[in-house]
């Protein structure tokens, strides 16, 4: 465990210091160890220990006594020596290190012995960096977390255009439960913490409560249940566990919670601990329908559980560790995946310009309003009481009138729109298939007629804030672009929120300076499709047939498919479950739009500096998106619930319609297919020189995505055709330094990886040939049984990527 | 008083130039209204506007409409209201009555403000129709109705002054329009003047004081204050402004100060109304 041996002799020392004073030698069978931060790293901008053990078995029976002198940009950090022989003592010194590799040197003052060691170069992390230390016997079980690098999205609150992303790397370090100081100093570092499979007995009282300590202050705590389930709830720290324990089950079904970090637990039973939740707990991810990881606050920090044991298979060693870490560190939860890919087709933009519940007051009625008004207040109010020759009551019947007209006018919403006058809320879901990602933005104050100061906390501001699409900061990967109206997706060009603002984000509940753009939603919402365009005309006209399953917690109303060049197709309300088909949705084959082509539209918005309008991403794909209404679903941010009137939700359901083009003999490939990411991969967003306008202008690249180190790019193969010629295929990376212009990388195997999901539930490294881009694929051993291959590209640095070719050889 | 506050009361209800008032009030509000809201209906479908900024376009012009016709209203009304008795040669016979000056005073006072707050709530299902938008609230709402009122009162008892020392209903109504415009300019021009001042530097004392007082008589400064709180706010440094400025609370000084003066106006008026009375009753004897 301990990395750096050092027994330093007095003459050798003597030697390289010189001019230094003379030191005596160290007593005979004295010999010292240290190990400086954690696991040889430190962090900047936090306290890092220096651990020294002294073991004295001097002969003599020599008794050292003095001090123990850490010395660090010259500050002293000292600590009592005490050391009588024959014994051995570890002692904690602690610095705050501000600065890359710090210059720190040891000194051992007794009245027997005086000391200084150089410690050396030193590793160091940056500050935005996480820290994740795993209390083990084993080291090295959560590898896949190691330097696994996530983005984030920082916000200068000063400016209101600024929105930067920086990635940060997490890294593992592990101890044994014996090592741990018994004060929480030695915590100080960490993010979290990870209790994986110790020996619970070794876990005392003091290292107990330094582990609260921790976790009060704003640590994570990560029990790793599994068999220990037992052991932990009789520990000292069982209080702290957020799930009792009643006993074990074995299951071969991971649900969410697989899909969510593609572990498959094939032919392996996981073992997942079971109980009840302790109070405040709250479950973070299903397996099945046991909870996989719950979570529940601790003073400034959470504290998890997972039900498994992640040094057991499935788990043990899987690539998913990674993410699910990163994910427990950042305390990525009730999130939300802005990493959406999808841009507002116009037909989309129709559907809520006419929606009942945000369609503006005809002319015509607000005319008929004011006119009934004048009339009924003046020559009617004035003729019938002058008839009944009462016309002194006329200061009776007018405020009557003036009353029952200002409820009408505050009603007319409700007459006009068919629902609440105020809608405060409108959220956009996008549900992917066979995938709990649910992005969404949300687009608040459609109407709403108290506008003004409202507060608004939200858990992942960034979606709010920066539904646009996040750009690298700098010029790697282009240039930053103001995110301007960012809560609003629609053409309202901005959020006015320099007078009278009509939104006041509060920020208390965010004690975070960074937020995480990415994360999820844990909603039990599938959708998948059985979708192919049919129509083998080359004039790009669509033809979608098939069917689809739905499995959402809530129906839809007044829901249309929208597909490529305009297809758009009404087909009514649907059931919240069950299988649907095409053909007998609704009648007629779809019709087409008058307008353009909203792709050929939307690349004209872009030029016209309106991108602020829309979400990110724009994709040239095959896919129908069924888009329907609900009022169902439940709020995805809290507001203040007094001015809360009405919420509605557009759900905008995406589902995977096969295009077929016929290449090589026969062979079919949907490459359009579902395309899933890392989670940690953006969509490149360039700048491309347009002469005519006489210098740069941003648009999105439709193919290209950044990837960065750690994260990946998946996407899936439809195979059909001659199986012989399955044997001969190869997949070409296509793959881009960091400068986006550069030509493509020569050395893929240098920069990426590429994976295939094999027909055993495992990714399975697909070797690149070195100096090239290409990879021959194993077709046999990656054919799922549907016809289909899943590849992925990891990225082992920063890079941008396509989809790769795929070829026969 | 109330007999006199009756009998004006009846009269209106009975006349013809009431409904056509309330017509031509609610009509020019109601269209007003209409108008803008044509206007930028298309923006609101391209969704170019929000509704909350429709809503309150829909508020402002609502109000500025409102008050310009409360001015004329007011004026006109009171500055009518003893004027036409001249006119008419009852003057003398109301004098001959039991009343006294202060009764009199107060009962044309009150019958006429009263017809004015009746005329000035019939705009309320106009700006009903704001708030189906949004962009306003209901205390910025009740706010300008305040500003509304306040102008309202000392309008009312000016043009009643005027109308009292004046011979007919013509003079009385010149006198009052020239008052109004002369007042509305001037407090505008030195209104703007420290409008000017506090994004630049500091006024000096007269025109800081000329300045609080355009403020206070002027109703549309409450009016920019309400739906732009910050609009007044010093920022310039560390210079102490009076109670004005930098707390949003312009629009309940302005309607107090008005009302105080509405109040000093009518015990003015009440002072001198004997001399009237005795010189026309003298007249006559």
């Amino acid at each position: 465990m301990i990395r750096q041996l050092a027994i330093l002799a007095i003459a050798l020392f003597t030697l390289l210091a010189g001019s230094r004073l003379a030191i005596a030698a160290p007593p005979e069978g004295v010999g010292v160890t240290y190990e400086v931060g954690y696991d040889g790293i430190v962090q900047k901008g936090r306290l890092n220990p220096v651990t020294v053990e002294i073991d004295n078995q001097n002969p003599g029976g020599l008794n050292l006594s003095g001090e123990l002198v850490l010395k660090y940009e010259g500050t002293e950090y000292t600590t009592r020596l005490e050391l009588p022989s024959p014994s051995k003592k570890r002692f904690y010194l602690y610095f705050p290190c501000s600065q890359a590799y710090p210059q720190l040197s040891l000194m051992v003052r007794t009245d027997q012995w005086t000391d200084e060691m150089d410690l050396g170069q030193i590793k160091t992390c940056e500050a935005s960096d996480t820290s994740i230390v795993v209390l083990t016997d084993q080291p090295g079980s959560l590898q896949a977390a190691n330097q696994v690098e996530s983005a984030r999205i920082t916000r200068d609150e000063w400016v209101s255009e600024s929105a930067g992303m920086e990635s940060s790397k997490s890294y593992v370090s592990y101890f044994d439960i014996d090592e741990v100081d018994d004060n929480a100093k030695f915590f100080e570092r960490a993010d979290s913490i990870v209790l994986a499979d110790i020996d619970y007995l070794q876990l005392d009282e003091p290292t107990g409560r330094a582990l609260m300590e921790s976790v009060s202050r704003g640590a994570n705590l990560i029990f790793s249940l599994g068999s220990n389930g037992n052991r932990v709830a009789s520990s000292p720290v069982g209080q702290l566990c957020p799930m009792g324990y009643s006993g074990t089950v074995e299951t071969g079904e991971l649900g969410e919670l697989g899909r969510r970090y593609g572990i498959n637990p094939g032919n392996a039973l996981a073992t997942l601990s079971t109980g009840p939740l302790r109070d405040g707990a709250e479950v973070v991810s299903y397996a099945g329908s046991y909870p996989a990881i719950v979570r529940r606050s601790w003073g400034a920090g959470n504290v998890y559980a997972l039900a498994f044991s992640f040094t057991d298979r499935p788990f043990r060693q899987h690539p998913g560790l990674g993410e699910m870490f990163s994910d427990l560190t950042m305390n990525v939860r009730n999130s939300v995946d802005v990493n959406n890919w999808f841009l507002h087709p116009q037909a989309i933009f129709n559907l809520m310009r006419n929606l009942d519940e945000a369609k503006p007051m005809d002319p015509g009625f607000v005319a008929l309003f004011i006119v009934l008004y004048v009339l009924l207040i003046g020559p009617l109010n004035f003729f019938v009481l002058g008839r009944m020759k009462r016309s002194t009551l006329v200061w009776l019947t007018i405020p009557i009138i003036i009353i029952g007209f200002s409820w009408f006018g505050l009603e007319t919403g409700r007459i006009t729109r068919g629902a609440d006058n105020v809608v405060a809320n409108f959220q956009e879901v996008h549900v992917y298939p066979d995938s709990t990602l649910m992005p969404y933005q949300d687009a608040m104050y459609v109407f709403t007629a108290e506008p003004v100061r409202y507060e608004l906390e939200v858990q992942d501001p960034s979606a709010f804030l920066y539904t646009d699409y996040p750009v690298v900061s700098g010029n790697q990967f282009g240039t930053q672009m103001a995110n301007r109206g960012g809560i609003n997706p629609f053409i309202t060009r901005s959020l006015d929120n320099t007078v009278n603002p009509k939104l006041n984000i509060s920020q208390g509940k965010w004690a975070a300076k960074e937020y995480y753009y990415r994360g999820f939603r844990n909603l039990q919402a599938v959708a998948s499709g059985d979708l192919k365009d049919t129509d083998s005309s080359r004039d790009g006209s669509f033809t979608p047939e098939g069917s689809f399953d739905l499995d959402l917690p809530w129906a839809l109303h007044g829901c249309r498919l929208l597909g490529r060049q305009n297809y758009s197709r009404d087909i009514g309300d649907l059931d919240a479950k069950g299988s649907f088909q095409l053909d007998q949705l609704g009648s007629g084959r779809g019709s087409w739009f008058e307008d353009d082509n909203y792709v050929a539209r939307y690349r004209e918005d872009l030029l016209d500096g309106v991108r602020n309008s829309m979400s990110e991403g724009l994709r040239y794909s095959n896919d129908l998106l069924l888009v329907g209404f609900t009022e169902d679903l439940e709020r995805l941010a809290e507001f203040d619930r007094a001015h809360v009137q009405h919420t509605l939700s557009m759900v905008v359901i995406h589902l995977p319609c096969e295009k077929q083009h016929t290449r090589s003999g026969g062979l079919r490939l949907a490459s359009n297919g579902p395309l899933l990411t890392g989670g940690r991969n953006f969509r490149l967003f360039q700048n491309n020189y347009y002469s005519g306008f006489g210098g740069y202008r941003p648009e999105y690249d439709t193919r290209r995505y950044v990837v960065l180190a750690g994260g990946y790019l998946e996407f899936q193969l439809d195979m059909q055709g001659s199986p012989s010629e399955r044997d001969f295929m190869a997949a070409t990376l296509r793959l881009f330094s960091d400068d986006r212009d550069a030509m493509m990388a020569s050395d893929a195997a240098g920069i990426a990886t590429l994976e295939g999901l094999s027909t055993n539930g495992d990714w399975v490294a697909i070797p690149i040939q070195s100096g090239t881009r290409d990879a021959m694929l194993p077709v046999a051993e990656l054919l799922q049984p549907d016809n289909s291959i899943t590849l992925r590209v990891r990225a082992k640095t920063d890079l941008q990527a396509e989809n790769p070719e795929i070829t026969i050889n | 008083m109330l007999s006199i506050i009756l009998k004006e009361y009846r009269q209106r209800a009975r006349g013809i130039a009431t409904l056509g008032l309330i017509m031509t009030y609610t009509i020019i509000l109601g269209g007003v209204s209409f108008f803008v809201y044509l206007a930028r209906y298309t923006e609101l479908q391209t969704r170019a506007s929000t509704s909350s900024q429709v809503g309150l376009a829909l508020c402002i012009t609502t109000f500025i409409a409102q008050m310009i016709m409360s001015l004329l209203l007011a004026l006109s009304l009171n500055a009518s209201t003893i004027a036409h008795e001249k006119d008419q040669d009852t003057f003398e016979l109301l004098n001959l009555t039991l009343f006294k000056s202060f009764e009199i005073v107060l009962g044309k006072y009150l019958s006429s403000t009263g017809f004015l707050f009746l005329l000035v709530i019939t705009a309320m299902p106009i700006y009903a129709l704001a708030f189906t938008f949004g962009g306003l609230t209901t205390l910025q709402f009740m706010q300008l109705a305040v500003v509304v009122v306040g102008m309202t009162l000392m309008i009312s008892a000016l043009g009643l002054m005027l109308s009292l020392i004046s011979d007919d209903v013509r003079t009385a109504l010149g006198r009052s329009f020239f008052f109004l415009i002369t007042l509305g300019a001037v407090t505008l021009i030195f209104g703007g003047i420290m409008k000017g001042a506090l994004s630049s530097t500091p006024p000096v004392v007269p025109i800081y004081w000329l300045g609080v007082f355009s403020f206070l008589m002027n109703p549309l400064f409450s009016a920019m204050e309400i739906f732009n709180p910050s609009v007044f706010t010093w920022s310039q440094g560390p210079v102490t402004m009076p109670f004005l400025m930098n707390n949003g609370l312009l629009w309940i000084w302005s309607a107090l100060f008005q009302a105080v003066v509405a109040a000093l106006i009518l015990l003015a008026t009440t002072v001198i109304y004997p001399r009237y009375r005795a010189s026309k009753a003298g007249g006559v004897g």
